[in-house]
């Protein structure tokens, strides 16, 4: 099944927040782990994810660092900052929320 | 931008050329996810050129793409453009502002002191010592009243200051003195002693000084009724007309009388003194001449100001002293020709007089000289006291007066023992003219606050000129590598790298703060400062250096083998341990050597300094790695120049001031505080309760 765009595009931010919350990463990186965990429901354009990653850091909920790895190659590595730990709680609550509201209508429990 | 995936990187990033640093970033990092998508596709068994294009389409639209990557940096673009643009219109020149800001301001003092030290040698020189050969020539007209230091004075206050300063001797500036303040008895004073210092030295040879002293000594009486000193200025004519002593037997000289008449009227002249306060008002009106400059701000505008004042009044004060101390050594010796002529009454009458005008002069002394004059003949007319009632069968009251005699001789060597062997009156003038008199001096704390001083100037023209050099070199760089990967990169080190460095090097600068504060001389102050100096120099950018290498291993970029930190340290812990050595071994023998060795470590640190730089930073088979770390070590060298220049200015200022606070008021440096010191208020207490 494929999720609608909009959907999709409004999953990424807390995607990122949620998935840097374990450890950093590098942006490749987070898009295997998301294919992976979500055996490709979540078929991200791989090119949206950097964008994102650049406004989180322009906003200060992550920060970024060129790191070399074991092969010698350069990656940049993004880690989530204080502030986006408290971002991703406040969006963890608000979808909640948002998914008991939408449960409670479209399923009508 | 090099790789296979660069001209894509290149056109998704077109729009953030406006900021190569961040385009170039974005673009190794979009190439680094292409190539290792790429990877995959390759393993998963696709053609190279297959995976590539797999790899770019996953990527997205190319157009689109390229617009989101604008719209999510063009606020850290603007952001970005602006710190930049601020770092270069301001940091550099705060830089510059910093290395120039100490030197400008130790020559602006340095110029000011000058200034100041001119008027007071002139002041002093020409019109003190007057027989001075190589006395400076007098200002030129309006140069004194266009002086920075006296032009808020009016024409009194420049007076009261300098008297005439056209004027051809002393006497007649003084005179000009009292012309603008006529009835003002401190200044008259000071007249009358001038032109008692004025007068032909040899009276017998000379001509008569009655013609000259009687109307001053008139006109003194008039201004300042209840003051003796113009009593005891008219004894001394009757006295040199009166009698003679011969010194050939200096233990013993033999008074000559000429005229038993004179002699009589030179005591009732002293007797008169001794009823009155007997005060020459000097420290008064060098305290109001003070006030009328400007407050000092460093410790050299202070000395000078201590020295120059205490000079000129000494150099009027020790004339009078000398005529005092003589006119009552004749009058003693005259009290013991009238014992042996049998009238020992009359003597013992004649030294009660004397010894009146010591107390006077004692309880009233306003520096040392006094003191010791007037504790000079206390001590005399008390010993021929003695003499004489041990002559006239009066033991009880000779041994009373003995006592008295031994507790002022104990009082007066306690005294002797607190103060320096030289009155500071004397010592203040022998600084003026003699510098190197300040090794004995005690005012280590301003002399550690001009050593620090000029470790900050030293350390900060170091630093800088080693900033400007990175300077110069980074925009040479920028100029030939505007754009690719040739173009140096700006790295900012880790703070977990720099801020444990930082913190060494402000421990380092605080324990030689809190050493120097338990004073090991002047010498070893010098040496130490200036070794830290080059110590900070030498190390501050090795550190740089070190944790700018550190963050550029984390990020993968190419570095020169081997790390300048640990060649840096050990060339530092070389230095320490071959000038404690040297220290260790000078510190027995010269203490002059102790500066020279604190020289030569800055030179030694410097070109240490200079040799890790060229080993490191310069390396030519790593070409980018010097551009880099020249480019990134620019604003750390430019920002550690800053706060070094402002803190270390503040902390400067604050030691001086500190310094200045400290002296002030005490009696080892201002002639005006020297009867403030325990041992002085002893013995004036004692003048004090001798007698009415």
């Amino acid at each position: 099944m494929d999720f609608s765009s909009e959907l999709v595009r409004g999953s990424v931010v807390p995607i990122v927040l949620s998935l840097l919350c374990d450890k950093p990463m590098y942006g490749y990186e987070m898009v295997k782990v998301v294919n992976a965990r979500t055996n490709g429901l979540f078929e991200w354009r791989e090119g949206t994810l950097y964008p994102t990653l650049h406004r989180l850091e322009a906003e200060g909920l992550i920060k970024s660092h060129w790191q070399a790895a074991e092969t010698g190659k350069r990656r940049k590595y993004y880690a989530i900052t204080r502030r986006g730990r408290g971002e991703f709680k406040r969006r963890q609550q608000e979808w909640q929320q948002f998914a008991g509201a939408m449960n409670m209508i479209l399923m009508g429990s | 931008m090099n790789g296979r995936f660069a001209s894509l990187a290149g056109r998704l990033t077109h729009r953030l050329r406006m900021d190569p640093d961040l385009r170039r970033d974005v673009a190794e990092e979009l190439q680094s996810h292409l190539e290792a998508s790429a990877a995959e596709h390759v393993e998963a068994g696709e053609p190279p050129e297959r995976a590539d294009e797999l790899a770019s389409r996953a990527l997205g639209d190319e157009r689109s793409l390229a617009e989101q990557l604008w719209r999510a940096n063009r606020g850290r673009i603007r952001l970005r453009f602006w710190l930049r643009w601020t770092a270069r219109v301001t940091l550099v020149p705060a830089a510059v502002f910093a290395v120039l800001l100490v030197p400008v301001s130790h020559w602006w003092q340095s110029s000011q002191s000058r200034s100041l030290q001119d008027l007071m040698h002139w002041q002093v020189l020409h019109l003190q010592v007057e027989a001075e050969p190589t006395r400076p020539a007098a200002p030129q007209p309006g140069e004194l009243e266009a002086h920075p230091l006296l032009r808020g004075l009016d024409d009194a206050e420049r007076r009261l200051l300098f008297g005439d300063p056209y004027a051809a001797s002393a006497a007649e500036s003084a005179r000009a003195m009292v012309q603008a303040h006529p009835d003002d008895p401190a200044v008259y004073a000071h007249y009358a002693l001038t032109t008692l210092r004025s007068l032909p030295g040899n009276w017998d040879t000379d001509p008569s000084p009655a013609d000259a002293l009687l109307p001053l000594v008139e006109r003194g009486r008039e201004i300042d009724p209840g003051n003796g000193l113009y009593d005891l200025i008219a004894a001394r004519l009757p006295v040199h007309r009166g009698a003679q002593l011969d010194f050939r037997d200096a233990s013993d000289p033999e008074l000559l009388v000429r005229d038993h008449h004179e002699m009589e009227q030179a005591a009732r002249l002293f007797a008169q003194a001794g009823e009155k306060r007997i005060t020459t008002r000097t420290a008064q009106l060098v305290r109001r001449q003070l006030a009328l400059l400007p407050p000092a701000r460093s410790p050299e505008e202070y000395l000078l100001r201590q020295s120059a004042f205490a000079a000129s009044a000494g150099t009027s004060l020790m004339p009078h002293l000398a005529h005092t101390r003589s006119t009552a050594r004749h009058l003693a010796a005259y009290a013991m020709l009238l014992h042996e002529q049998g009238e020992s009454e009359r003597a013992l009458q004649l030294l009660d007089t004397v010894e009146r005008v010591g107390v006077r002069l004692g309880r009233d002394a306003e520096m040392r000289t006094t003191m010791l004059v007037a504790v000079a003949i206390q001590l005399q007319a008390m010993r021929h006291q003695v003499e004489i009632l041990e002559a006239i069968g009066q033991g009880e009251q000779a041994a009373q007066r003995q006592a008295m005699h031994d507790e002022l001789g104990a009082r007066m060597q306690r005294f002797r023992e607190d103060q320096p062997g030289i009155s500071p009156s004397l010592m203040s003038l022998a600084l003026t003219y003699q510098p190197a008199l300040q090794e004995a001096h005690l005012i280590e704390r301003v002399e550690l606050a001009w050593m620090h001083r000029i470790s900050l100037v030293a350390g900060l023209v170091m630093l800088g000129g080693l900033t400007l050099v990175a300077a110069v070199v980074g925009w040479v760089d920028l100029l030939r590598h505007r754009e690719g990967s040739a173009r140096p990169r700006l790295i900012w080190p880790r703070l977990r790298h720099v801020v444990p460095a930082a913190a060494a090097v402000v421990a380092l600068l605080a324990g030689v703060y809190v050493v120097n504060l338990f004073g090991h001389g002047t010498n070893a102050a010098a040496a130490l400062a200036l070794v830290v100096a080059g110590l900070v120099v030498g190390l501050w950018p090795v550190f740089i250096a070190t944790s700018l290498r550190r963050t550029m291993v984390d990020q993968g970029l190419p570095v020169a083998p081997g790390s300048p930190f640990w060649i840096g340290l050990v060339i530092a812990g070389a230095t320490v341990l071959v000038l404690t050595l040297g220290l260790l071994m000078l510190a027995a023998s010269s203490t002059e050597a102790l500066a020279g060795l604190g020289v030569a470590a800055l030179v030694l640190l410097a070109l240490a300094g200079a040799g890790v730089a060229r080993m490191w930073v310069m390396n030519r088979h790593w070409p980018a790695y010097r551009r880099n770390m020249v480019r990134s070590a620019l604003p750390l060298l430019a920002g550690s120049l800053v706060v070094a220049g402002v803190l270390g200015g503040a902390a400067s200022l604050y030691q001086e001031r500190q310094a200045v606070s400290m002296v002030d008021r005490r009696a080892a440096v201002g002639f005006l505080h020297e009867m403030a010191h325990p041992a002085a208020s002893e013995i004036r207490a004692w003048f004090g309760q001798q007698g009415p």
